[in-house]
């Protein structure tokens, strides 16, 4: 409708612009619920140039122009103390948005509007959005906005309630207002102590002169941050040593005047402005001080009562992402492995390419990438929706609260925990889940330690290796290996905290509690959806590479060795033979035959592999699939099956989340209520008794403990890894590889050699 | 930082019991550390009402009405209170 005119009249066409609006705020204000609302789907997840934060960015149209949404992570300060707060500060300074809209909880106004007024010190144009005005209508908190908006001096400030879309009308009128007619930096100033208001009239002139700073900051904004004692600002003063000599200067008058220190007083006068500003406009009942969430907050923190129930919502995200997930997980491998495979098949086939090696690249290099990317989608799917569910509730922040007093002894922030655990699931979401925690150092830390904890797939090799060699106690092998990742982890945490971090900033635990609140479906799948397409885009195409590059040691010959190009025994090919030469490596642990180092190779690509190589290798299986002995399946066929068995999944999903309940009361001892089954299950059960000979004969006891301990701690698979990478760079990724190679390698050593020693080999 | 006369009446937050209101008067520590409570809304000569904490581990501390901070316990130790005395008329 909007375009009608503008076809008729070119002045209104041109007048069609893109327009960015940066939306500003706390963390937990609310801010995320108003970004979803004005973008809905149309937005994008990816990171700062540079930094570990997270750019989310959205598109809305407004009265025919496009808007770019930009949501600045959320901070309470325009300090530089965190990536955050650069990234936020940065982004308003360089005057790429129209309008800065600063959303503000109703309910805590007071603490909300000291970042609100260091954006108006910016002096660039502002919206006010009061969030949550239901929260505070609920407890009779009124807010007279008309009068806020007339001492702010005009500043539109607009009461708002995200999740029902209440003021979103207002907000993009005054947006559009903002926009058409740009009013201009916020006529109110902040008056800050007398003191200060001389020092910035004598630093003023000679900012002024110098046009590299005024071009690049507003004047009276970057002297209130340089005698704030603001780093990096200070370190771009050093280059004018007049003007630094008179912000220290300045800066001792302060403190020997008021016994202060400026950044102090200025921060007090800030408050002090809002306590004024707010006189008469926020009126609150009396008394009513102990909020629900006080009351809640009593048992949950509590140092006795909050442990059981931080043990059981852990448990919940552990059964989610490691069960709950599982049913998708086998429909992606099955439509993959079936469906997939049969059309990629059967167009090589009508290409005229079928049966030589293009197929065998495709189907065994490509798509089996392919499937090993999709693979953790569906546990990506539930670790985000789990995450979201613990921070929009507000339980994140209690349960890094309650852990924090375990963690400080590892020399780590409450919040580590939480990735540790999801570890056991699989490593890929935990390297995933440290960016919850806000120091670069202790994600880094964090993710280096997770990989240390056992995941799923490594669980069936030590059942495997357990049954084969220690019969009816296998369990103590299964037992054993947690308990050693978990040991390693610790020894690892100590030394990267206390040795190799020891200079870092002592992780100072300050953190804001938010009222609990019930959280919101859509602000959750939203951004899960684009970040589990940045894992698709990142780290899927370093898993595809990767199995590429293993398919092409499978494919090719040896030098020297029998064979042709895709047609070679494992041992001949290029695989075999650098099995083969990595063997003496591991002499001294016991086991140093290639099968196993060829096993150590695949189990690299996935854990899962390990076993299905040592098959391969020990009982001469045909090395790759039979071609295709059923009956071509019609399209039709396959379309029904990719249907019925999603249909199948999604049953067994609620299945699996039903019998949370069962497996979790059976815990207590001599409780057994049978898990509820709605479809049948399938028969699986492998026979692996003609394996588990071949790996008696392969191995010795002993040495088969020291291979399970090197499958345990060596390099995850590459999935993580190339998570890692993404996280955390090539170099982290290749000091974490090193590491755990070396950690392996030595664990196996000394138990293999120490084992020896008591006479046990 | 020396406006306020030290005296027996002062001690570190971690001595103070759940639902106790006292007021801040000093903030030792760093400067990171002291403007990084301060962005919070945590500045001195304010009354903090104390909604947990136990004689190790974090405290759980509000003030300003619905503020609600979380402390570990080398923080607390820095930020130094007194008994609240209310003003008459205000609870």
């Amino acid at each position: 409708m909007t375009l009608t005119p503008a076809r008729t009249d070119p002045t209104l066409y041109t007048k069609t612009r893109t327009f960015t609006v940066a939306l500003a705020g706390n963390p937990n204000c609310g801010k995320s619920t108003i970004f979803n609302v004005l973008t809905g789907a149309r937005q994008h997840v990816g990171n700062w140039p540079g930094k570990t934060v997270e750019k989310h960015e959205g598109f809305f149209r407004l009265a025919g122009h496009e808007v770019t949404l930009v949501d600045l992570p959320g901070t309470y300060s325009l300090s530089a103390f965190s990536a955050e707060e650069i990234v936020a500060r940065d982004f308003i300074l360089s005057g790429e948005a129209d309008v800065v809209v600063c959303v503000a909880d109703s309910a805590n106004l007071a603490r909300n509007l000291y970042l609100f007024i260091q954006i108006m010190e910016m002096g660039v144009p502002l919206i006010l959005g009061l969030s949550m005005a239901d929260v505070a209508e609920s407890r009779h908190i009124r807010i007279d906005h008309a009068r806020l908006s007339h001492r702010l001096g005009g500043v539109p400030v607009i009461p708002l309630v995200g999740h029902k879309a209440v003021g979103l009308d207002a907000l993009k009128a005054a947006m559009l207002q903002a926009i058409e007619q740009p009013p201009g930096p916020p006529p109110a100033q902040v008056r800050l102590a007398p003191v200060v208001e001389e020092a910035i009239e004598e630093l003023l002139p000679l900012i002024k002169r110098e046009t590299a700073l005024t071009y690049r900051y507003p004047a009276r904004w970057l002297a209130i941050k340089l005698l704030e004692e603001d780093d990096p600002l200070l370190a771009e003063a050093a280059a004018y040593p007049e003007l630094l000599a008179a912000v220290r200067a300045a800066q001792q008058r302060i403190q020997s005047t008021t016994g202060e220190e400026p950044h102090a007083l200025i921060a007090d006068s800030r408050y002090s402005f809002i306590a004024e500003l707010l006189r008469g406009v926020v009126s609150r009942p009396p008394g009513a001080h102990i909020t629900r969430s006080d009351r809640l907050d009593r048992i949950v923190t509590h140092h006795i009562w909050g442990v059981p129930v931080f043990l059981a919502v852990m448990w919940l995200i552990f059964q989610i992402t490691a069960n709950v997930s599982v049913p998708y997980i086998n429909w992606v491998d099955g439509v993959v492995s079936g469906p997939i495979t049969h059309w990629a098949r059967a167009l090589l086939g009508a290409l005229g390419l079928g049966g030589g090696w293009i197929e065998s690249l495709l189907v065994e290099g490509v798509i089996t990438g392919v499937g090993g990317v999709l693979v953790f989608v569906p546990v990506l799917a539930f670790l985000y929706l789990a995450i979201a569910a613990l921070e929009d509730s507000g339980y994140m922040a209690r349960a890094a609260f309650v852990m924090d007093r375990f963690m400080q002894k590892l020399g780590l922030h409450g919040k580590s925990f939480l990735p540790m655990l999801v570890g056991f699931g699989c490593n890929v979401p935990a390297i995933y889940a440290t960016r919850t925690l806000e120091n670069p150092i202790d994600r880094q830390i964090t993710g280096f330690l997770t990989t240390f904890m056992s995941c799923g797939a490594r669980l069936p090799i030590y059942v495997i290796f357990g049954s084969a060699f220690f019969g009816a106690s296998s369990g103590n092998l299964v037992f054993a290996m947690y308990a050693t990742g978990i040991i390693v982890a610790v020894l690892t945490s100590l030394l990267l905290t206390r040795v190799v971090f020891k200079n870092r900033p002592i992780p100072l635990f300050v953190m804001e509690l938010p009222p609990y609140r019930l959280p919101n479906l859509r602000n959750m799948a939203l951004p899960m959806w684009e970040r589990i397409c940045a894992f698709l885009r990142q780290a899927g195409t370093v898993i595809l590479a990767a199995s590429i590059f293993i398919w092409l040691l499978l494919a090719v010959p040896a030098p020297g060795a029998p064979g042709n190009f895709n047609a070679v025994t494992l041992e001949n090919s290029l695989f075999g033979a650098l099995s083969k030469l990595m063997a003496p490596i591991f002499a001294p642990a016991g086991f140093d035959n290639w099968g196993a180092s060829g096993a150590l190779v695949t189990g690299f690509v996935a854990k899962e592999a390990v076993i299905s190589t040592l098959s391969q290798l020990y009982l001469d299986e045909t090395p790759r699939p039979a071609a295709e002995a059923a009956a071509p399946l019609s399209l039709a066929d396959d379309v029904r099956f990719i249907a019925a068995s999603f249909a199948e999944a999604t049953v067994l999903t609620l299945q699996e989340a039903v019998n949370i309940l069962p497996r979790t009361v059976n815990l207590l001892p001599g409780v057994d209520i049978p898990p509820v089954q709605f479809v049948p299950a399938a028969a699986e059960g492998e026979d692996t008794s003609a394996l588990q000979a071949a790996l008696r004969h392969a191995f010795t006891p002993l040495a088969a403990v020291a291979f399970n301990i090197f499958v345990l701690l060596y390099i995850p698979c590459m999935a993580t890894t190339a998570a890692m990478r993404q996280e955390f760079g090539t170099r982290w990724t290749l000091y974490q590889m090193g590491y755990s190679l070396g950690v392996a390698w030595l664990v196996a050593t000394l138990v293999y050699q120490g084992g020896l020693l008591l006479g046990l080999g | 930082m020396t406006h306020v006369v030290p005296s027996l009446q002062t001690y570190p937050l971690t001595m103070t019991q759940p639902g106790e209101t006292v007021r801040v008067v000093a903030i030792h520590g760093g400067y990171r550390l002291r403007k990084r409570l301060a962005d919070l809304g945590l500045t001195v000569g304010l009354p903090v009402r104390v909604i947990q904490g136990s004689s190790s581990g974090p405290m759980l501390i509000a003030f300003k009405e619905d503020a609600r901070l979380a402390v570990g316990h080398g923080v607390a130790h820095k930020i130094i209170v007194a008994p609240y005395d209310p003003d008459p008329g205000t609870n």
